[in-house]
């Protein structure tokens, strides 16, 4: 039977250990058959696709891919790495949307803050002790790189108004509002709202403290406008942004950009 | 006259205009997204808008942190 290893097509014996067609691949021990980890055990079937890496060994950036494109498959890895996200804000909900939307192999992040990093930020954005002081665009950069080298980055280390968004993000397919300020959270949703409608956009409001996991909800306004959260959990003193419930909200913002993404290619039903 | 808010019925004065009605729910106009019979009202036009009998408005409220 034919099967593919590394994507050559190669003949082997029904019944053949990957431990076996491993061997071509001296030190292998990480086995991965289409896009999922299996043992040296497994026994591959006809047309499957075979990757017999090292753990802990670096990868090119074809090899990235076509391990995205396995573990997501083919057509859905096409339409992420198509897309251009835009993320309004990089604190606790910002940091955490890039990272899920980098190491799935995003096509294009725009990312936008004009703060720096600072001390009372670590309890829950995904910056580091050493990157303190640092622009908040260039630190996150700095760590996105680290997690997909390959995704391509714009950035704009400047404060967002309802005036310059529709400029800043223009080109995005999905623009996700991680802000701070209740008053700019409203300025931009009113602007997905009227100059920018043909944009997907997820929103955020309420995911502050410790509060009930499930209180966090994914509400459509319009057939591709979300707002993320409980509605109700403001920052204040007595409740503060906590990285558990900013994750939450957070990742769900992520997942909906996925799925905007998914529903206009057709690939996702009910959006 | 009467509106409905949300799906809640109120009660309001001729002549209240939106900013108005948003200060008597103790809302801050600045943080509240206003949907009035399915037109998103401009933040810049609450004060003109003048409040009309059987008005169905939906506000979004957003409250701070991210």
């Amino acid at each position: 039977m034919r099967i593919m290893v590394h994507e050559q097509e190669r003949e082997v014996a029904a019944g053949t250990p990957l431990s076996e067609i491993a061997a071509s691949f001296p030190g292998s021990d990480l086995f991965i058959v289409n896009g999922c980890q299996v043992s040296g055990a497994y026994q591959p079937r006809e047309g499957d696709g075979c990757w017999c890496l090292r753990k802990g060994e670096m990868i090119q950036e074809h090899e990235l891919r076509r391990l995205l494109s396995l573990r997501h498959t083919p057509g859905v890895q096409e339409v992420i790495s198509r897309a251009v996200v835009g993320i309004m804000g990089l604190g606790g909900l910002g940091s955490a949307v890039a990272g899920a939307l980098a190491r799935i192999g995003t096509g294009r992040l725009i990312l936008a803050d004009y703060d720096i990093v600072d001390p009372t930020n670590l309890n829950r954005q995904h910056f580091f002790v050493d990157q303190i002081g640092m622009k908040k665009t260039e630190a996150l950069a700095a760590n996105l790189r680290r997690m997909n080298p390959y995704v391509d980055l714009t950035l704009h280390d400047c404060r967002l108004t309802a005036a310059n968004i529709p400029l800043l993000f223009a080109g995005a397919d999905v623009l996700v509002e991680c802000f701070d300020d209740p008053v700019l959270k409203a300025a931009s949703f009113r602007l997905a709202l009227t100059d920018m409608k043909t944009m997907g956009y997820v929103g955020a409001s309420g995911m502050a403290g410790f509060g009930d996991n499930n209180l966090i909800t994914t509400v459509a306004h319009r057939p591709s406008v979300f707002i993320v959260g409980d509605g109700e959990s403001e920052a204040k003193p007595g409740q503060g942004l906590m990285a558990p419930r900013v994750g939450i909200a957070a990742h769900h913002q992520a997942n909906q950009v996925l799925r905007i993404l998914l529903a206009r290619a057709g690939m996702l039903m009910g959006l | 006259m009467k509106i409905i808010c949300n799906g809640t019925e109120y009660e309001v004065g001729q002549g209240t205009t939106l900013l108005h009605f948003l200060a008597q729910l103790q809302l801050d106009p600045d943080t509240v997204v206003v949907e009035c019979d399915t037109e998103i009202i401009r933040r810049e036009a609450y004060e003109g808008t003048l409040l009309a009998p059987g008005q169905n408005l939906e506000l979004i409220r957003f409250v701070g942190g991210g």
